[in-house]
């Protein structure tokens, strides 16, 4: 085929538009997140509130100022932290564990495996619920009805500030634990069994080889359900809202359920903007440096 | 631009025609692609026109409502088709669980969205809504007799009910003055049920003061036949709606109040610690274990399933207690009118579930036209056999069917109930724009109580918070 043939075959060059055209929905999503986003940053700095939308005035860090002088702040922002750490950090153990039990063949297995995920299948909201009849204070809660025949008293598992945050950890690793299990599953089984046969050979212990090889193997999808778990776990509000509404006596109130107080049912917009602010702060902070974390192990 | 780049970056050197076959193939299956996409928004254009004009035809008028999921709507709803039929007027309902509801009607109304004509409310959501110019108001409506027949007869509802209704716009005062904001369906009074059979087998008197209703609950917190009975219940989570019902009664009576007259937060007064240390000190001696996790659901259950002796909320969940297919202790129950304070009077609190309309529809008359049709007599009479209760008009009160459905415990329902109405159920709360987070503050503080901390010093930090909250 000649030049000549080849120049007059030659197709008509691309739309010149197409490339915009299709990066349009992204652009239009770009938006869609951002406006908001920087709507609510700026609802920051006013004393926005829903019923009296015509009075938007700017107060500076007035908002700011306000609420980080008050103990309600520090307390949410201290029990936020609370729940998420100690959720991943139960979460992550279990998954392992489970992960370890799962991870060879055996009669069962698969059946095994797939009721595991059934909790994750559940809204969230649902399971919640289902927990909060589950722990219901007097002998109508099915736990409590359980230890009865121990001759346990009953105990006041959401409405005792003692127990309330704990009973909510427990929902959430009851919850999100076949997602540390499955994650964790899959990097057990992508493992290479070279250094295993090899320590095998030199004598090393099965605990020698869970230390030295399987952890630091496994170190990629740690940090990837702890990134997971992390943000979600720092953003929860379904559970909470659905079993103790931030009670009792403010043990369960983390920043997401005060900015739900603060913005939907005080309609104090600026004030509630700002809770959510300091929420997404951490969750950006934290993701940073996990995915970070994750780049530079994958790298290793 | 990037994906031109890749586009151009797989056109091959001169001389390899086959690959440059595969992308004159590529080229024009990607130069379909904004044909369809155009095509795909022009046909969406289309559709939204011709809903936009569908909307817009005159003579297919469509009214939304916005509704609570309550014992009013419920039976409402089974009369909206013939409605439709009579009127001409569709009627498209949205029901929604009370959290839900108050979400869905706070984002509508401060969007100013007109898109529904009418919705419930209470009467803290009455002043927050009025006041920020969502409400219409209903007085020119039910003047104009054009619009509302005179047999309709506004004078036939209780006039504290339309008290209630009413507002002036003042912070602190001015209930029962101004313009009508919306129109009663169902009241409620707070009595304290009470199972008369552990009562009379206990050799315990029906209390009568609030000193009395701490014995006797601390008296009946115990095991009867194997089954552990707590003496006394009442609401407990985080939200304004724990103070409304018993406490506020109690509070009320004892002489204490929400605000002073200037708007000053007065919740930490020597009456207020008094009341209230009495009364958490019920709960937490006489009432069942977790109470700050208590709704009134969780509490009506409670009492339905016999573990309660004293259940402190609203009387038409005697409808409930009184079925025998629901309830255990049907025919079991006793209805006490709230305890009187320290100077004999009896100061009830009072909920009242309205019907409102939208300042910003679009439907102003055929939303005017339903509203006075479902409150009218003959409306509210047919929903009271499915538990609208209690009814807001005194002809519907009065009428021998809803005499007969409620003449529960050889009357003394009815007995209590009419007492409360006419005599001793008030809004206790002072009107304002800030019931509901001051309530929420209020009962955080409440729990405190429960929970160990100091009554005086946990009302005096709620009733700093509350006066910052409304001096923003």
């Amino acid at each position: 085929m000649t030049d000549h043939a080849l120049r007059t075959q030659r197709p008509n060059p691309p739309y010149r538009g197409l490339p915009y055209l299709l990066t349009f929905p992204s652009l239009i999503a770009l938006i869609g997140i951002l406006y908001p986003f920087v709507l609510g940053v700026y609802y920051t700095f006013t004393n926005y509130t829903l019923t009296e939308p015509g009075n938007i005035r700017f107060v500076g860090l007035a908002n700011y100022v306000e609420i980080f002088k008050h103990i309600d702040f520090w307390r949410a922002f201290g029990l936020t932290f609370v729940f998420a750490s100690s959720a991943v950090m139960i979460e992550l153990a279990l998954g392992l564990g489970v992960a370890l039990l799962l991870k060879d063949a055996f009669p069962g297995i698969r059946i095994l495996r797939s009721f595991l995920i059934i909790p994750m299948m559940i809204p969230p909201i649902v399971s919640a619920l289902m927990w909060k009849v589950i722990l219901l204070p007097t002998n109508q809660g099915v736990l409590n009805h359980i230890l009865s025949f121990v001759g346990i008293r009953p105990v006041a598992w959401l409405g005792d500030s003692a127990t309330a945050l704990v009973s909510l950890i427990i929902i959430d690793v009851w919850i999100y634990s076949p997602f540390a299990v499955l994650i964790l599953l899959a990097g057990l089984q992508s493992m290479p069994k070279e250094p295993y046969e090899a320590a095998q050979v030199d004598g090393a212990s099965g605990w020698f080889m869970f230390r030295k090889l399987t952890l630091p193997l496994l170190t990629p999808s740690i940090v990837l359900v702890t990134l997971f778990r992390l943000i979600d776990s720092l953003k929860v509000f379904d559970i909470i809202y659905a079993t103790t509404k931030g009670g009792t006596a403010g043990a369960t109130t983390t920043l997401h359920i005060q900015s739900y107080f603060e913005a939907i049912r005080w309609f104090r917009m600026g004030r509630g903007m700002v809770y959510l602010f300091v929420l997404w702060f951490l969750c950006f902070v934290f993701s940073k440096a996990l995915s970070g974390l994750w780049t530079k192990v994958l790298m290793r | 631009m990037a994906i031109g780049g890749c586009l151009n970056s797989i056109v091959p050197e001169p001389g390899n025609g086959g690959t440059l076959n595969v992308t004159i193939m590529v080229n024009s299956k990607l130069r379909r692609g904004p044909r369809l996409v155009a095509a795909i928004l022009c046909g969406f254009c289309v559709l939204l026109f011709c809903h936009c004009t569908k909307k817009n035809n005159p003579k297919s008028v469509e009214i939304h409502l916005l509704l609570n999921r309550h014992p009013f709507t419920e039976s409402i709803l089974r009369f909206i088709p013939e409605y439709e039929r009579q009127s001409g007027v569709k009627v498209s309902t949205l029901l929604l669980s009370e959290e839900e509801y108050f979400e869905k009607l706070i984002t509508e109304l401060s969007s100013r969205s007109s898109f529904y004509d009418l919705f419930m409310l209470g009467f803290p959501h009455l002043w927050q809504y009025a006041k920020a110019g969502w409400l219409e108001p209903l007085d020119p409506y039910i003047k104009n007799l054009d619009l509302t027949p005179t047999a309709w007869d506004q004078n036939d509802f209780f006039p504290e009910l339309i008290a209630c209704s009413r507002w002036n716009l003042r912070q602190g005062a001015g209930r029962g003055e101004g313009p009508l904001w919306a129109l009663p369906v169902n009241e409620e009074g707070y009595v304290i049920f009470y199972r008369k059979d552990l009562f009379d087998r206990f050799h315990i008197k029906p209390p009568t003061t609030y000193e009395e209703v701490y014995k006797a609950a601390k008296a009946l917190t115990r095991n009867v036949d194997g089954q552990q009975i707590y003496g006394f219940g009442h609401r407990g989570v985080r939200s304004w709606s724990t103070i409304h019902p018993g406490y506020m009664t109690a509070f009320a009576s004892w002489g204490a109040r929400d605000f002073d007259e200037s708007m000053h937060c007065v919740i930490d007064s020597p009456q207020a610690i008094e009341i209230t240390d009495l009364f958490i000190r019920t709960l937490r001696e006489g009432g069942p274990p977790g109470w700050p996790s208590y709704t009134w659901y969780e509490g009506k259950e409670g009492f339905l399933s016999g573990k309660f002796a004293m259940w402190f909320d609203a009387n038409h969940q005697a409808a409930a207690f009184e079925n025998p297919a629901k309830s255990q202790v049907a025919g079991k129950v006793g209805y006490l009118l709230p305890p009187a304070g320290p100077d004999g009077q009896i100061r009830s609190s009072t909920w009242v579930w309205s019907l409102a309309m939208n300042a910003a529809s679009k439907n102003k008359e055929a939303a005017w036209k339903f509203l006075a049709w479902a409150t009218s007599k003959e409306i509210l009479q047919r929903t009271v056999p499915y538990e609208n209760i209690n009814p807001t008009r005194k002809s519907v009160w009065e009428d021998p069917k809803t005499m007969q459905a409620t003449n529960w415990a050889q009357g003394e329902y009815r007995r209590t109930a009419q007492l409360l109405l006419s005599k001793y159920a008030r809004i206790r709360w002072t009107p304002s724009i800030y019931v509901t987070q001051a309530g929420d503050r209020w009962a955080a503080a409440l729990q405190e109580i429960y929970e160990g901390k100091g009554t005086a010093q946990a009302l005096k930090s709620a009733a700093a918070d509350i006066d910052q909250m409304v001096r923003k």
